[in-house]
């Protein structure tokens, strides 16, 4: 019986399986790095005005290389493309990939498939920060306009993640404590947020706040993007770099210990990333929810559970997903816009549950 | 001398659940801590482990104390195979679950050797060909082979292992114990095993160490620590010791000492009501 088990496999074997894996992986990564590149084009080109495909790529490429001196493309075009389309691509994708990649390494580090900016609070800090602007123009930093917004609702963001940690730390750190501090001030938030909603005095305003909490990508601008992108990409390149120490975290918070790790170093460190990430991009387009849930998900059945590859595997397939959802959400009632945190979750649930369904391999136990 | 466990005392603020425990522990030696539940055989893993803090007394290993080396030194020298193997909440493959006993070992990018060490464990143990299967998919003996894969893969010195064969089937839990017991004397580790079933413990292990309430009630070789007046005192349990041919004693155990008490209770609970 034992000699037949270890004939089956040679050592080499076992190395080529492996590398064969590793090889597979990559390769998805970079499939879904083209698929991006290829919806972003395909995104550009459609809409009011739309310029085609070829000159949107005609536009692209003399603006980032001018010494090319390409095409000779009309002013609208231009501005269609290079202001008004490209920023818009480039944020979705931005912001799917932080959120993306924020919830695949909270759901591994919290051993939790649930968990997402949603569950921890976040998001509900986020609104309620965004509200206290909208309707009574109060910030905790200085700012003014949109700006009021934007930084209320990272201040408030970030002052959720301090208060969860804080009173996971009166009964110490574990992915428990964290997920139930974070369900609670998440209640919490959502209901100072109602309240606001509740003593607004105008209308206008009450409308403002829910079309802010449906989230959306019409703010993009390349301001927008000059700040989002930086502080994702920079948060992206940690979480990664903690592959290794979220992947025994997820076995366990023993198992992390017995194999050098502190799990509640871990659990520290990915969630003030995860909070960075997750309230810059939420900052600046509002509360989209499912895309940092679902991605994860889609992901691990692609690619697996090692975070070294299911990191910046999520992070693709958020911006791929998002991308697809607002550009969607751009052309399905032209010219009036669907928000694109309704589009994520009506195309995403039924992909979500597709994928699920087709699979008989259990997701978690 | 390999390790050595010097008056380790700790406390769960009230309970204290260790005190002033010491034994020693030569290269390829096992030794198997027995005694009733909550009597303290987890936690003293834990503390060899660097896991739990004792407040008092050390762990050394080669001269080394435990609580003065950082996680990942201590890791490369003790692997923990805890109890409740199948914990994992996603999805990995046997290769990568084993891999993550490299974890001490490994920057950011696995190395070709990483890569030898694992698929050379995986072949020892006959346990190749799941590399690619699912660890949530396999049988419990399974799990277990691939969580002490995981353990060897740090490439330790002294291997914890809590309640190793708890819930395997009779085959399993020799298969697994042999392969403790061959791994131990082949690679001069030196094994520490909370163990429930005393005879698999009188079996295969060269030491037996009996706690009772945090303290060690008796140590030494098994026939002379399980013993029908140790295990009454212990366990509270009337038990028949007799000893095999290999001079292992061999224990049925027969009642629970008070139990007489219990069976008086008159039972109030009507089943037929109930239904």
């Amino acid at each position: 019986m034992r000699a037949q088990c270890m004939s089956t496999k040679t050592v080499e074997d076992l190395k080529q399986m492996y590398r064969k894996g590793v090889k597979r992986k990559v390769l998805v990564l970079l499939s879904l790095f083209f698929s991006i590149i290829v919806a972003a084009l395909i995104s550009i080109s459609l809409g009011a005005g739309s310029p085609r495909f070829k000159e949107a790529v005609e536009v692209i490429l003399s603006k980032v290389f001018p010494f090319l001196k390409i095409g000779s493309v009309s002013e609208t075009v231009q501005v269609i493309v290079w202001d008004l389309r490209l920023p818009r691509v480039l944020l979705a994708v931005v912001a799917g990939a932080g959120l993306a990649a924020s919830g695949a390494t909270m759901q591994g580090v919290l051993r939790n498939p649930l968990v997402s900016s949603y569950i921890l609070g976040v998001s509900a800090a986020a609104g309620f920060g965004a509200a206290l602007a909208t309707v009574f123009k109060i910030g905790i930093i200085v700012g003014y306009g949109k700006y009021l917004i934007i930084t209320n609702a990272f201040a408030f963001s970030m002052l959720s993640m301090l208060m969860v940690y804080g009173i996971a730390r009166l009964r110490g750190i574990t992915s428990e404590t964290i997920i139930l501090a974070g369900v609670a001030v998440g209640y919490l938030f959502s209901a100072l947020l109602s309240l606001i909603q509740y003593v607004a005095p105008e209308h206008e305003a009450v409308r403002a706040i829910v079309f802010w909490l449906m989230g959306g990508l019409h703010v993009a601008t390349w301001e927008s993007i000059t700040v989002v992108s930086p502080i994702v990409l920079l948060t992206v390149i940690l979480m990664v770099q903690q592959a290794w120490n979220i992947n025994v975290t997820c076995m366990g918070e023993d198992v992390a210990m017995s194999l050098g790790v502190n799990p509640k170093r871990v659990i520290v460190v990915t969630m003030v990333l995860e909070s960075l990430a997750t309230a810059t991009v939420i900052a600046f387009t509002g509360v989209i929810g499912f895309v940092c849930l679902i991605s994860p998900h889609i992901s691990r059945m692609l690619i697996g559970t090692d975070h070294r590859f299911l990191i910046p595997c999520s992070a693709l397939m958020g911006g791929l997903l998002l991308l697809c959802s607002d550009t969607v959400g751009r052309l399905i009632l032209m010219p009036a816009e669907v928000p694109v945190g309704i589009i994520t979750a009506l195309l995403g649930v039924p992909f979500f549950l597709f994928i699920l369904l087709s699979r008989k391999r259990k997701m978690w136990q | 001398m390999k390790l050595v466990i010097q008056n380790v005392t700790f406390s769960y603020k009230s309970i204290q659940a260790l005190k002033d425990v010491c034994f020693e522990l030569k290269k390829g030696e096992i030794v198997s801590l027995v005694g009733p539940n909550g009597s303290g055989k987890t936690t003293l893993l834990k503390c060899i482990d660097g896991i739990l803090k004792p407040q008092g007394g050390s762990v050394f290993i080669d001269g080394k104390r435990v609580s003065d080396m950082g996680l990942n030194e201590i890791s490369k020298l003790v692997g923990f195979v805890p109890q409740n193997a199948s914990s994992t909440s996603f999805p990995f493959t046997v290769f990568d679950v084993v891999l993550a006993g490299r974890k001490p070992y490994i920057g950011w990018s696995v190395k070709d050797e990483d890569v030898t060490v694992v698929t050379d464990i995986l072949n020892y143990m006959g346990i190749g060909h799941l590399a690619t299967r699912y660890f949530n998919e396999l049988s419990g003996g399974e799990q277990q082979k691939v969580i002490i894969a995981r353990a060897l893969a740090q490439l330790p010195q002294v291997l914890l292992l809590d309640e190793p064969t708890s819930h395997l089937d009779i085959r399993h839990q020799l298969e697994t114990l042999q392969m403790i017991h061959r791994l131990c004397k082949e690679m001069g580790l030196s094994v520490v095993a909370a163990m429930h079933d005393l005879n698999l413990a009188c079996r295969f292990s060269d030491k037996i160490i009996m706690l009772k309430d945090g303290y060690i009630f008796a140590a030494g070789a098994p026939k002379e620590v399980v013993t029908v007046e140790n295990i009454m005192a212990v366990f509270g349990v009337k038990a028949h010791v007799s000893l095999t041919g290999e001079g292992k004693p061999q224990v049925v155990p027969i009642e629970p000492v008070n139990a007489k008490s219990l069976q008086e209770i008159p039972c109030k609970i009507n089943y037929a009501q109930a239904k």
